[in-house]
């Protein structure tokens, strides 16, 4: 109790310091719950919609490109007896009555439900006499009746499989949650006949949802299916399509948890701020009263800062992974206690060493400021000896082959731990080497600035790591990202050499045939690319298949890592065999000579790979493959998109005009140019960092936060020493400079031991964290920006930290600050 | 007959239960589906038409309703006796089939029921299933006659020479689940019955308030029934309805009595009350008195009388039901006895109706006479 008072006093003693250790761990208790709420209400909105369609369903019979043949159902129903099942059509539509939007349509059977998932449920409340007798009768939920403006029973216009159908909303679902709401709120729920006429799948079935207790049925039914039907287990499938996710979850995590870890620098530096005046308890003590604190104003303000995060990683998501609608953020109590864990844990790790310190430390030296500083002098070399040991250990978990992400990440935690500790040697170091210059260019001021640094290194070296630590990863994360970005931009303008793309990825159909026929023809075309992209689910996840018709000319604009054009064309066009990217290769373990596994109309079959190519499109992989392949071994005729190559004198932008106003018009395909679609490939490449821009500025401003209420402190318990200047003499002007001079000169200690850190840090992201994650092969490009902006961010972090103490001590006359001592 | 029986049962239900609590079951929706009251623009019974078989055992899709209903008492060598209910139902929602390029898009809905009576283990069992009529999931045919809904079929066993009379039939019957189930061969021993006016049952006084309606009132039996983990060989008689029509109710009449007896001698009865929900209105009955050459005499009111001699409340539902019977048919000196095999023969389903396994005891001209049949009964509360 008497202890607890003692802490609170403290405390108040220290009011700025002890607030701005509350907000720098409050903000990265924010950071770390709002990533963890972010990416764990993204994966629930994942699980919900899926479990919304397939309810208690325990398997699923998926078929290839096109689905699976409708009579199988009619077969496994009728001559086989099978229950427990129920079919579905999926697929989407566009609302051209509402911005265009794009909503999923789900056909279910409700004379089959047996299931409790909330769309079968939903039907419930529409009669199947209305279903069958209203044509083309659909459900909406609530909320999106009233955001669509329309009216139950009312009309929605939509278009799909190439045609506007009018929908006849007959009723509207209550959602039985606000998830279930949001997981509603782009559907368009309706009977199976209408569904496969506005999705365009007449005759096929997106799946069948099963509902199956013992291995028996399972086998039963595994007997009974065609060879292009397969039967997966709903957890097993749910975790192949969440895995595609995880890496860049993973990332997202390490990230805030950085942004923590700069935060438990300010609670360390507060801490050892006290360790001047008090014991071990009280130490703890204190650190707790900030931990509780910071942790409780993190909450509140992660829950704020998930909802920002939420749509920049939804639409990360969206781009690169799966259809993902989330909206709403899932407070989930494990997300908060994992962050209190952490928020409180860091505030007890940062504060164990000065409470030691406290306990060991005779109190006559504990309580003198000559005394820690002597003991932080003594510290400097023994914490260097000390930091070999996590550089050996990150060296172990980032260099070792096979090793995982996680074992990336820890890693790069424990370089930067072994980078604390050297810190202060590195910063003794820099002082001496500056030294000279400083007190040629300002005299006696750089002088004693110098040597105001090494006297306070108890507090100075933990605020220049900290700074460092920061800046590094601004600056590494920053040069990951340059490099990431030109690395895909010089792969762009080799992959994409056509003129024109015309594509139906914004299109509720395929491009005919007819229609690139009569584009093929057209004066001034050279030649004509065809390409089709499709995922082939299996039990064991979902394959990325780029099919495509091209000419051996077209075939080298792949870049090959393994493998060449010249010798993988033949087999590629002719010999059943594949080429796949890079990230497939690394994730799947394969390379040239090696098969992948495909299920195929007539059942699993073995394709050779002929070569790996260089692509980043799609960090889980891509299988490409020839047309005439595909089409020996699927029956699925559909285009997805065509290149256009011109002649060389054509005018691209007057052709595509043409083309535009021409063939294309009736048609809904986008037509974009060479330079569109790499200028597309970049808006969506930046908008995917765009989270971990945010999550970096978040570290920088916990970092400037920690800088601005050390180096404050530092200034400001030196109120003495600078009354004793000033009653010896000094000017204002003087002392004013003494100050900003030695805050300036931390800030650039901390700055340039940033710049290797954070040369470090990218080349780990680069060739150890990217590569676990996704599998690419980067450039590095070094660019001098992110150094200097790295280095001026820190100088100015410090400088700006001296103005505050600075103009105070300038105007405290020396009297009042010798009393107060 | 008694398919109306059903279907008023299932009005009731939906107006007093609430939707979607039904569990695994199938909605209420898909059950109002089968009790929808808009009946424009579909044929109605009018006037007697000539039957045709083996066409008229096929569906009628213009009108509303139609149902294929088979009974039978069946027994082990050892005289264990079962009863057995298969009954497919059509429901048609809209007169004209959907303009839909999907195979799944109908205006025909199906609906069946399936019960087993362990007369020795006091043992009923139920079960209902809902399709579309629609990419072969359920429908009827007329040519060879084959009704089905998923895996529950009834089909014409071609392979057999069925007795030469008419419309008569060799079927086969499979249905049921993991815990009953029945396989059966069905051979016809009499011709078509037609009842009512040559084959038009009228409901009410109202015209159209009619159905078609023929039976084939004793078909051999046998085959194997499974209950309880034991599969039995069985042998007996079946009774086969076939009605179609689009409205037959009014809105007076509160539930059904209904009654399919097959007597010794090669006798059948068919007899139907249809109960007035106000005691001033007089029932509305009728019935076929089928002799042993098939001939078939008609009953009209004042030819019969059915005098409830007990009453059964269900344990399950709390619903109070008639429990035994007295019928008397003076023309042809005969009185019966009508008591159910047993009491618990509720189907307590998506909606509920009493269908049970009945045996009669008798006389008829002053000689004892035995027999064994099927009674419906709904629209108690």
């Amino acid at each position: 109790m008497i202890l607890a008072r003692v802490s609170m006093r403290n405390l108040l003693r220290h009011p700025w310091q002890s607030i701005l250790s509350v907000v720098g761990i409050a903000l990265g208790v924010a950071v770390v719950i709002a990533i963890d709420l972010t990416n764990e209400s993204a994966r629930r909105a994942f699980s919900l919609s899926n479990q919304m369609v397939a309810g208690q369903a325990t398997h699923h019979i998926i078929g290839g490109p096109t689905g699976l043949d409708e009579t199988l159902y009619r077969d496994l129903r009728v001559d086989h007896g099978i229950r427990g099942m129920w079919p579905l059509v999926a697929g989407w539509v566009r609302l051209p009555d509402n911005d265009d939007q794009r909503f999923s349509v789900i056909g279910v059977d409700p004379f089959a439900q047996t299931s409790h998932s909330a769309i079968h449920r939903s039907t419930r409340d529409l009669s199947p006499t209305e279903l069958l007798s209203v044509n083309n009768a659909v459900l909406l939920a609530q909320d999106t009746v009233r955001r669509l403006g329309l009216t139950v029973p009312g009309e929605l216009r939509v278009r799909g499989a190439g045609d506007l159908h009018r929908l006849r909303v007959t009723a509207s679902v209550q959602p039985d949650s606000a998830l279930e709401g949001q997981a509603l709120r782009a559907i368009v729920i309706t009977d199976i006949a209408t569904a496969q006429v506005i999705t365009g799948n007449i005759g096929r079935l997106t799946r069948i949802d099963l509902e199956l207790d013992d291995p028996a049925a399972v086998a039963k039914i595994r007997g009974l299916l065609p060879p292009d039907a397969e039967l997966a287990s709903s957890a097993s499938r749910g975790n192949a399509l969440q895995q595609m996710t995880r890496a860049f979850e993973v990332n997202l995590t390490a990230l805030s948890l950085l942004a923590l870890v700069v935060g438990m620098f300010l609670i360390y530096n507060t801490m050892t701020v006290s360790v001047l005046h008090e014991l071990f308890t009280s130490v703890t003590c204190e650190a707790l009263t900030l931990g509780v604190l910071g942790v409780l104003a993190g909450i509140g303000l992660g829950i704020v800062l998930s909802y920002q995060l939420l749509e920049l990683v939804a639409q990360t998501i969206n781009d690169l992974y799966f259809r993902l609608d989330v909206k709403q953020v899932s407070i989930s109590a494990l997300s908060l206690a994992k962050g209190i864990a952490l928020g409180i844990g860091a505030t007890v790790v940062a504060a164990l060493a000065p409470a030691l310190e406290a306990s060991r430390v005779p109190p006559q030296i504990t309580y003198t400021r000559s005394g820690q500083e002597t003991a932080a002098r003594r510290s400097v070399g023994r914490l260097a000896r000390f930091a070999i040991v996590p550089c050996v250990v990150a060296a172990a978990l980032l260099l070792l082959p096979g090793g995982s992400l996680y074992a990336g990440f820890a890693g790069l935690f424990f370089a930067i731990f072994g980078f604390a500790l050297l810190a202060p040697a590195l910063l003794l170091l820099i002082v001496r080497i500056t030294h000279p210059w400083l007190s040629r260019a300002l005299g006696l001021v750089g002088r004693m600035a110098g040597r105001g640094v090494t006297e306070s290194l108890s507090r100075t070296r933990v605020t220049v790591a900290a700074l460092a630590i920061a800046v590094s990863a601004t600056v590494g994360v920053g040069i990951m990202i340059t490099s990431f970005r030109t690395t895909v931009e010089h792969w762009l303008v080799n992959y994409l050499r056509a003129d024109l793309y015309v594509s139906a990825s914004g299109s509720t159909t395929g491009v005919d045939p007819g229609l690139i026929r009569r584009v093929s023809q057209l004066p001034g075309v050279r030649s004509i690319t065809t390409a089709r992209w499709t995922k082939l689910d299996g039990a064991e996840g979902r394959t990325q298949l780029f099919v495509l018709d091209a000419q051996s000319k077209a075939f080298e604009n792949f870049q090959f890592k393994h493998g060449d054009a010249a010798s993988a064309w033949p087999r590629f066009k002719t010999g059943d065999a594949v080429i796949v990217s890079e990230p497939y290769a690394y994730h799947h373990r394969r390379g040239v000579g090696d098969t992948v596994i495909l299920r195929t109309d007539r059942g699993a079959r073995e394709f050779d790979i002929a070569g790996v190519f260089y692509d980043y499109g799609s960090d889980r992989g891509v299988v490409a493959m020839h047309r005439d392949t595909y089409r020996r071994h699927w029956s699925d005729p559909a285009i997805s998109s065509f290149a256009v190559y011109l002649d060389a004198n054509i005018d691209v932008d007057r052709f595509a005009e043409t083309l535009q106003h021409g063939v294309l018009k009736p048609t809904d395909l986008t037509l974009r140019s060479n330079r569109q679609l790499r200028a597309l490939s970049m808006e969506i490449f930046d908008r995917t960092f765009a989270i971990t821009n945010v999550l970096r500025v978040l570290t920088m401003v916990i970092a400037v936060i920690g800088i601005f209420s050390a180096l404050m402190s530092i200034q400001l318990e030196r109120g003495r020493e600078f009354a004793v200047l000033r009653a010896n003499g000094f000017t204002p002007r003087q002392l004013w400079a003494l100050v900003t001079t030695e805050t300036g000169l931390l800030g650039l200690a901390a700055g340039v031991l940033a710049l290797p850190l954070g040369l470090f840090l990218a080349l780990a992201l680069i060739f150890i964290i990217n590569r676990r994650s996704f599998g690419w092969t980067m450039q590095v490009w070094l660019t001098p920006e992110h150094f200097v902006l790295g280095l001026t961010l820190a100088v100015a972090a410090g400088l700006v930290a001296g103005i505050y103490p600075a103009l105070r001590l300038a105007r405290t006359p020396p009297s009042f600050a010798l009393r107060h001592e | 007959m008694r398919g109306w029986a059903v279907l008023a049962a299932t009005v009731l239900v939906i107006a007093c239960s609430e939707p979607g609590t039904g569990g695994a079951q199938p909605s209420q929706s898909v059950v109002a589906t089968l009790s929808t009251a808009n009946n424009a623009g579909f044929r109605q019974a009018l006037a007697p038409v000539a039957f045709a078989f083996p066409r008229d055992h096929g569906a009628h899709p213009e009108f509303k309703t139609e149902w294929w209903y088979f009974t039978g008492n069946l027994s082990t060598a050892d005289k264990r006796r079962f009863g057995y209910q298969l009954t497919l139902f059509r429901v048609a929602v809209t007169p004209e089939p959907p303009d839909s390029a999907s195979a799944w898009a109908t205006n025909q809905t199906f609906m069946a029921h399936f019960a087993i009576t362990d007369v020795a283990g006091d043992g009923f069992y139920h079960d209902e299933r809902f399709a579309r009529g629609a990419l072969g999931l359920a429908g009827v045919s007329a040519t060879p006659f084959s009704a089905w809904l998923e895996d529950w079929r009834v089909s014409e066993d071609t392979g057999t020479a069925a007795n030469g009379c008419e419309g008569c039939l060799n079927l086969r019957i499979t249905a049921g689940n993991d815990n009953a189930a029945i396989a059966l061969v069905l051979a016809s021993m009499k011709p078509v019955v037609r009842h009512g006016d040559n084959g038009l049952s009228q409901k009410s006084a109202t015209a159209g308030n009619a159905s078609y309606y023929y039976s084939l009132t004793r078909l051999a039996t046998e085959g194997t029934i499974h209950v309880g983990g034991q599969t039995h060989s069985v042998t007996g008689h079946s009774w086969f309805d076939h009605e179609w029509s689009t409205s037959a109710l009014e809105d007076d009449q509160a539930g059904w009595d209904w009654f399919s007896l097959q007597l010794s001698g090669q006798v059948e009865l068919m007899l139907f009350r249809l109960r007035a929900r106000d005691a001033a209105n007089a029932d509305f009955v009728s019935g076929s008195y089928v002799a042993p050459d098939g001939r078939t005499s008609r009953l009209r009111r004042g030819d019969f009388a059915i005098e409830v001699l007990d009453s059964w409340t269900s344990p399950a539902t709390g619903v109070a039901y008639p429990g035994r019977w007295r019928i008397r048919i003076p023309q042809h000196r005969l009185v019966l006895d009508v008591t159910p095999r047993i009491q618990r023969q509720e189907l307590n389903a998506a909606f509920r109706y009493w269908e049970g396994a009945v045996s009669a005891t008798g006389r008829q001209r002053d000689r004892p006479i035995l027999g064994e049949g099927y009674v419906e009964l709904t629209g108690y509360q």
